[in-house]
């Protein structure tokens, strides 16, 4: 049985606690009007004026824990939060901010005093208006819930003001250049303190209010979670096309563990989405009459991580030669089903920040190159045509998660490997297993995957040296990539940080870190009645306003 | 008797305790650290001992189980790691849905299976009996989990009788009814094949004796001997597997649940272990371990009512 209950390997953990840190350097203060942004979302083909009524069925593959935002770390659970609530700002399509429950916002020259602007009128499904208290509230709440696994993301609020109940102000100990990603992220939604007060420890697990689309009505554990559209919504974001009330009436979500079981109910027509359809059915459901798949950028990487501590692979010239031996586009066919591109570098070339030169710095595939360096590093060829220093062999101990992609993914290592005579012994761990392994100090090689919508989710993130043991499983610490990095998240000129990232992606580049291997794309199933389907790159299906079913 | 099972209830709480140390001691060994888990892996050091001090994990062992089972001796299991939910209120849930998938497996099964093994058994050395024996054997052999695929497939969607997946409702309910049909007779299945081939062989023993010669001489129906002397004499071993097995179905729904997304005890577990959800694992195996150990003695109960000349001390 594949993959009973969680979501397929690797990628879905860190997605889960990457959700919490959104990042990007804020862009330039705006007063946030806006116009239609361009899109680099993922649109199916959709088919006339949209209708109104129906449930969407969704199947997820697991239960989202809790609706509580500042206890979970939960993928899923942002995407059902997502439906019933609204943040202060959203990320658009193209990344940039738009506005939600705030209609403008300006921030201080020295970047420290954040001031929103809230829209009137809007009021929480149980009835009460939404104000800057709410605001107060909720961010409070936060940072003060002592077992938070996500408040450290939003640290730097020093205080909060609701001068009057249009008006919220932050002011920060110090510049936070990604203060307003945290805003717009999966965590950062807006609570009713009534509710939650009353609720007390059920809150998010009987009882959830919020202003958004869609209203919680109940949650079966382990079976359904099921929504009613909120009438009264007229305050969509400008990003979305429908600003007013859902089309469909409501959204159930149906929770189906087991992945040919969630897959026969869509086949069947009882679902209408599915989420994360496994790479291996994605051919044989697009050729199946009443369904498709999307397939969409997630801004996703998998990679072959090197602890740069552990000989041999504490050489550079070691990491280079790997690196310089992988055939990425056989890994793309024959690991990932062709679902993706071959990775040289660990952000996407949609990340916002994308260094341009990262093509011409990172290695191509040169297995003669790769031979060379290793003759270089004092590796000669050995018995069984491995290679050999000091009556030593290079074996490079991979560590993997099975289910998962990375599975094929290290089988297709180990040949291409062989090939300039380093032997890989790959182990597989359980999820948890791996993740509790991986920061023990003594992993040497490993897969996994990455995804994040700005650098500092992935360079400050898993390359700064305060954070290993995990997520900086490389032991890399250089004081030059910490103090770029430090910069990034405070210096006020854009262009500074530009540069700061650039040279962090140089940099990691050149000491070949990782070998990265594929820029993964998302699947989303749909049955062909949903129409309106926009696949946002780092938020999924969204507040799902511009959903629609067709009769 | 009655002595007999009160003194089997008194051993309980000593089969309670010896698993909830075993569980304990398992969930501690195992690779994964909950605060961890919930952290997300990616969590800041400080974050992940914050939430281990929360929940106590950073105690010595010893006062962990201690503390645990103080609590679970007032009758509160604790609070999930995950959810946060009262695992008194998950696991009561999720009871009743086991039950009634086990109620009804376990009822199909012997009404499918007592007659397949009697008929196989008359029938002895025929096509039909070699024909009965080959299913049974394939219903023991193949995995539960692609008879279950195989089921959904052709009842689930090429015939559209029965719900792919998931809880319709009570089972008194059309709906209820209709969703509890697939997993039961997957879950039946092995249950079915075991006891017709048990049945069989049970039978064929009785059928050789004396005394069943002596019934069909004195002029008997052939469908009298078989069932009045033959099956009343070979149930005893009949009900000893139908016991094991319905504790087997009680407890052992893991596989079936999952797969169909049934929303019984088999499958929290399952969720509670992949999530290293501590006082939920510990919750949901201490509840099978108390319905395997009542259904066993209901078992044995039944021995003494079927066979006279069993009797308890």
């Amino acid at each position: 049985m594949r993959g009973s209950g969680v979501l397929p390997a690797a990628v879905v953990f860190v997605v889960l606690s990457l959700l919490s840190v959104a990042c990007v350097p804020a862009p330039p203060a705006p007063s946030a009007t806006n116009a239609a942004a361009p899109a680099l979302s993922t649109t199916a083909a959709t088919a006339g004026a949209p209708q109104r009524g129906g449930t969407l069925v969704v199947a997820f593959n697991a239960d989202p824990e809790t609706l509580d935002p500042h206890i979970t770390t939960a993928l899923l659970a942002s995407r059902v939060l997502a439906l019933i609530h609204d943040n202060l700002i959203n990320r658009d399509y193209d990344g940039s901010f738009k506005p939600a429950l705030a209609e403008k916002w300006d921030i201080s020259s020295d970047g420290k005093v954040y001031t929103f602007t809230l829209k009137k009128g809007v009021k929480f499904h149980s009835g009460k208006d939404f104000s800057s208290a709410d605001v107060k509230y909720t961010f409070e709440r936060w940072l003060n819930t002592e077992k938070s696994p996500t408040s450290f993301a939003i640290k730097p609020i020093d205080k909060i003001e609701a001068p009057d109940p249009q008006t919220v102000r932050f002011t920060l100990k110090e510049p936070y250049n990604i203060f307003l990603d945290q805003l717009a992220g999966a965590w950062a939604v807006m609570l009713n303190q009534a509710t939650v007060d009353k609720a007390g420890s059920d809150y998010g697990i009987t009882v959830a209010d919020g202003t958004g689309p869609y209203k919680f009505v109940s949650w079966t554990r382990n079976q359904k979670i099921v929504l009613a559209r909120n009438d009264a919504y007229t305050w969509g974001s400008s990003m979305f096309q429908n600003q007013g009330p859902a089309y469909v009436d409501g959204v159930e979500i149906r929770i189906i563990p087991e992945d040919n079981t969630r897959l026969a109910e869509f086949q069947a027509g009882n679902v209408h989405l599915v989420q994360d359809v496994p790479q291996g059915d994605v051919e044989r459901l697009n050729t199946t009459p009443g369904v498709s798949i999307v397939k969409y950028d997630q801004l996703q990487t998998s990679y072959l991580g090197f602890n740069t501590r552990k000989p041999p692979f504490d050489d550079p010239r070691v990491r280079q030669a790997v690196n310089l031996a992988i055939n990425r586009d056989e890994i793309v066919t024959g690991a990932n089903f062709g679902l993706g591109a071959p990775a040289r570098t660990m952000l996407t070339p949609s990340t916002p920040f994308y260094w341009a030169g990262s093509d011409q710095a990172a290695p191509t595939f040169d297995t003669a190159k790769a031979g060379a360096l290793l003759d270089q590093a004092g590796w000669s060829p050995g018995t069984g045509g491995i290679r050999e220093k000091d009556a030593q062999q290079l074996i490079l101990p991979l560590w993997i998660i099975n289910p998962g992609t990375a599975v094929l993914q290290a089988q297709i290592l180990e040949q291409q490997l062989a090939k300039i005579g380093v032997k890989v012994d790959t182990k597989q761990y359980e999820q948890t297993a791996w993740f509790a392994a991986a920061r023990s100090g003594e992993q040497v090689g490993f897969i996994i995957g990455i995804f994040f919508e700005n650098p500092d989710g992935i360079l400050y993130f898993y390359f700064y040296s305060k954070q290993q043991p995990a997520p900086n499983r490389f032991s890399y610490a250089l004081p030059e990539v910490d103090r770029w990095l430090e910069d990034s998240r405070i210096n006020p000129d854009q262009n500074a940080v530009r540069q700061d990232y650039e040279n962090v992606q140089k940099k990691i580049i050149e000491d070949a870190v990782t070998a990265p291997l594929v820029h993964e794309l998302g699947t989303l199933g749909k049955v062909d009645a949903v129409q309106g389907v926009k696949v946002h790159a780092s938020r999924w299906l969204y507040r799902m306003t511009d959903l629609w079913l067709k009769k | 008797m009655t002595h007999y099972i009160l003194r089997r209830l008194l051993l309980l709480p000593v089969v309670l305790f010896g698993v909830s140390v075993l569980v304990f001691m398992v969930l501690h060994l195992v690779p994964g650290n909950p605060a961890q888990v919930i952290a997300g892996p990616d969590a800041p050091p400080e974050t992940v001992a914050a939430i281990e001090h929360e929940l106590g994990l950073d105690r010595p062992l010893p006062e962990q189980y201690a503390l645990y089972m103080g609590r679970v001796l007032q009758g509160d299991l604790g609070r999930s790691l995950r959810s946060r939910r009262a695992v008194l209120d998950d696991v009561m849930d999720a009871l009743p849905n086991t039950l009634e998938l086990a109620l009804v497996a376990a009822a199909i099964t012997p009404v499918l299976a007592i007659p397949l093994g009697v008929v196989a058994a008359a029938k002895r050395g025929t096509p039909l009996d070699s024909g009965l024996m080959l299913v049974s054997m394939l219903g023991i052999t193949l995995p539960v989990f692609a008879l279950a695929l195989g089921f959904m497939w052709v009842f689930g969607y090429q015939l559209r009788l029965f719900p792919i997946s998931g809880y319709g409702g009570p089972l008194w309910t059309p709906a209820g009814l209709r969703s509890v049909a697939l997993p039961a007779m997957t879950l039946a299945i092995g249950a079915v094949a075991t006891l017709a081939r048990l049945t069989r062989s049970a039978m064929l023993e009785i059928l050789n004796q004396d005394y069943v010669r002596t019934a069909r001489a004195k002029g008997l129906a052939e469908g009298a001997v078989l069932l009045r002397h033959g099956l009343t004499n070979a149930l005893l071993p009949v009900i000893t597997v139908l016991g094991l097995q319905l504790a087997l179905l009680l407890s052992g729904a893991f596989v079936t649940e999952t797969v169909f997304a049934w929303p019984g005890v088999g499958r929290l577990a399952v969720f509670a272990i992949q999530a290293r959800d501590f006082p939920l694992v510990q919750g949901t195996v201490l509840v099978i371990a108390v319905m395997f150990v009542l259904v066993n003695l209901a078992i044995d109960v039944l021995y003494a009512y079927v066979d006279p000349r069993i009797h308890y001390q």
